[in-house]
């Protein structure tokens, strides 16, 4: 449980809970507890009360720290506005709840359009913190980036070595000849 | 070489595979969420009316109401573009002791349960061809097959199969929609390379034969004694059928042609669908079909026969097997079906959901008898094609079945037929259209008719078709999709909706005044779909 008001909590006057995240290089970032907590490590320390004082992650540094956070408040933001519109009756609400979806998917698809060393950085961080969606986003930006590629021309998009001998090529080759069936 | 990027170790209770569809732990999981791309108005899935697979719930059952199966229905394009759904793999605990190995990308080392997070994205082919990368995506492309237990294959060929299936000994469900020919080699090879396979289904593309016998479906059957699913389509050559399985729970058909004998000895079965390609040589007899399930499937829940031989006899011999677990009947297609197997089956079952009889010729008297016998529990009745049902049938169900969420009365309200050729229209919940034999007891209805529904739970109305109406009233609180497909006569001005929470309407083939109107009436978000 969380202790409320010790230092590394804040609380302000409406109660809502922020939590101070530290990076590996020094850096504090104040942040909501709800959007820290969707990473699950970051939440499991919470927790298990180690929350004082901030919560030292030694495997990320300020920059990408930054936008994982960044990430999460604006999803925590999202599920906020959309649970508030579930409940209102208000028929312009329920209208606006897909324009708020695709608003969502927008900063998503911003958010990820990235170098690749970047993307590197957000999903090892998001594998690191547990941060489901956004580990979701970044696999998937991947996955897009080898989609409809041959072996040749996905080695040069990510820079990779063909370690193959030309008998283990030749192989892999015909084993895998069906993909193009 | 210590890598500053590292995940630390993780306890192993924090797994990351987790469905990509519900967000539950993958391992042994099946997704009972719909697929995203099922939604109103959009292909068939195939599914019988009867089935509600693993969404038990009414709310995810109405989703995947359909009473055609798709399997044959040559509309249904194949999506050969393949993706995350394709590939789904376990996450169990034993396969985190190996994550110390990682693949390279781009100079930098990736955790290997993470890069498999990438090649699972890219379906059967994308792994294949990301496999000759290098050594390293190669291993992790075998890994990623290795812990695969769902596999679907679209536009599968026998020789891709035969190549894939090897490698993926964990696995347990299996979709394949097939472009080439199947038969009995297709079948021995998955006996062989699958030894834990729990679900298969096969669909057959147009240009596909399925040329399983009813010999090599029985000797498939009695082999894989895991086997608890199996769905196959295109069944034009299947015989007879013999089947003997302690483990077989779900057993769908489609596009039979002409069973000379049905003997299922599958004590474990609780779902049946049977289509036949409507066929003017189908000699099947239904009569002691039904007559053996009582013996050999003593458990059955669900039952869904779609047949132009469905006669009063069935339903008398379906009675006598005294399958006292029924709760999802539908005899679709029927039209020998009077009133009198109505009677029959309020007789036998106690406690039914799901009633759908469409196709069949009972009148309102046959209605009248349904909700006097079930009104605690019915909440799906599907009257679609029904030509001597009238509107005081439909209101009849409406006021005394206060559960009905789902009420199809498509093409019963038929005033007459636009095209006497092609004979009466036959479709389902979101007004697809199917053509089928005409039948000869089709009765022209008056126009000029007036509908009025009030019920305070009806979730779903289909009307479509139902070109005899003319005025509509439909007050129904919790209602949110309403198909008023071709209800040409159905007239602008005399047409009120309080439905308050109603997401969509079809209103295809309808006058432009109408669909005027109908906006005019509700002013939250309205979805016409073509």
């Amino acid at each position: 449980m969380a202790s409320a008001g010790e230092s590394g909590d804040g609380a302000d006057g409406k109660g809502v809970t922020t939590i101070t995240i530290i990076s590996s290089d020094n850096e504090a970032f104040e942040v909501l507890e709800a959007a820290a907590s969707m990473s699950l490590t970051i939440r499991h320390l919470i927790e298990d009360g180690c929350a004082d004082g901030g919560i030292p992650l030694p495997n990320v540094t300020a920059g990408i720290l930054a936008k994982v956070l960044e990430y999460c408040s604006k999803h925590v933001a999202a599920v906020a506005a959309s649970s508030e519109a579930g409940s209102s009756s208000n028929a312009a609400d329920a209208a606006a709840a897909p324009e708020k979806e695709e608003d969502l998917a927008s900063f998503d698809k911003a958010f990820i359009d990235v170098e690749q060393d970047t993307l590197y950085d957000l999903l090892m961080a998001a594998n690191y913190l547990e941060v489901k969606g956004l580990l979701d986003l970044a696999c998937q930006k991947v996955a897009d980036m080898i989609k409809g590629k041959t072996p040749d021309a996905i080695r040069q998009t990510f820079k990779i070595k063909n370690d193959f001998s030309p008998e283990q090529e030749e192989k892999i080759r015909e084993e895998n000849q069906w993909a193009f069936e | 070489m210590a890598d500053p990027m590292a995940p630390p170790p993780r306890p192993k209770s924090r797994g990351s595979y987790n469905c990509g569809r519900c967000g539950q732990p993958k391992k042994g999981h099946v997704c009972a969420v719909p697929s995203p791309a099922a939604g109103p108005g959009a292909a068939p899935t195939p599914s019988p009316s009867s089935s509600s697979g693993a969404a038990s719930a009414s709310g995810g059952g109405e989703q995947r109401l359909r009473r055609v199966l798709s399997f044959d229905e040559a509309e249904k394009k194949p999506n050969v573009e393949e993706g995350v759904r394709d590939v789904e793999m376990g996450g169990g605990e034993g396969e985190l002791e190996e994550d110390g190995e990682a693949v390279e990308v781009g100079g930098r080392p990736v955790p290997r349960e993470v890069m498999a997070e990438v090649l699972r994205r890219l379906g059967p082919r994308g792994i294949m061809t990301a496999a000759g990368v290098s050594r390293g995506w190669r291993d992790c492309a075998s890994w990623v097959w290795r812990a695969t237990e769902e596999l679907r294959l679209r536009a599968a060929g026998v020789g891709l199969v035969g190549a894939l299936l090897p490698r993926c000994p964990g696995l347990s469900r299996l979709s394949l929609r097939m472009e080439s020919d199947v038969d009995s080699t297709t079948l021995v090879r998955l006996a062989f390379s699958s030894p834990s396979l729990k679900t298969l289904e096969i669909t057959i593309a147009a240009n596909a034969v399925n040329r399983m016998t009813g010999e090599d479906l029985s000797r498939f059957v009695s082999e894989k004694c895991s086997l608890t699913v199996l769905k196959i389509g295109g069944c034009s050559n299947l015989d007879f059928l013999n089947l003997s399985s302690s483990s077989l729970s779900i057993l769908w058909l489609s596009g039979l042609c002409s069973l000379s004998k049905s003997v299922m000895n599958c004590p474990s079965m609780s779902e049946l669908s049977l289509c036949f390609a409507q066929q003017s040589n189908d000699c099947t007899d239904l009569v002691t079909l039904m007559d053996g399930l009582g013996g050999t499937c003593p458990n059955l829940k669900k039952i869904h026969i779609s047949s132009n031989q469905l006669s009063n006899e069935a339903v008398l011999a379906l009675e006598s097997a005294n399958l006292r677990g029924l709760c999802m009947l539908s005899l679709i297609l029927g039209s020998k079906i009077t009133d009198a197997a109505v009677a029959s089956i309020v007789r036998s079952c106690t406690s039914l959901e799901l009633l759908d009889l469409s196709g069949s010729s009972i009148s309102d008297n046959g209605v009248g008898m349904i909700c006097k016998a079930f009104p605690h529990t019915l909440s799906r009745l599907l009257l679609a094609l029904c030509p001597n049902v009238t509107t005081r049938g439909i209101q009849l169900a409406t006021a005394q079945l206060p559960r009905l969420q789902l009420m199809d009365c498509g093409m019963s309200l038929c005033a007459n037929l636009k095209n006497e050729k092609e004979g009466p229209c036959f479709g389902e919940i979101n007004g697809g259209i199917r053509f089928i034999r005409k039948s000869s007891t089709l009765q022209k209805q008056p126009i000029h008719q007036k509908l009025i529904i009030k019920h305070g739970n009806l979730k779903k109305l289909s009307l479509w078709g139902c070109s005899a109406i003319d005025a509509l009233y439909v007050n129904c609180p919790e209602l949110n999709d309403l198909n008023l497909n071709s209800c040409t006569n159905l007239h602008p001005e005399r047409l009120l909706l309080q439905c308050p929470n109603l997401k969509n309407v079809h209103a295809s083939g309808c006058q432009d005044m109408l669909i005027g109107a109908i906006r005019n009436q509700l002013n939250h978000i309205f979805h016409a779909s073509g």
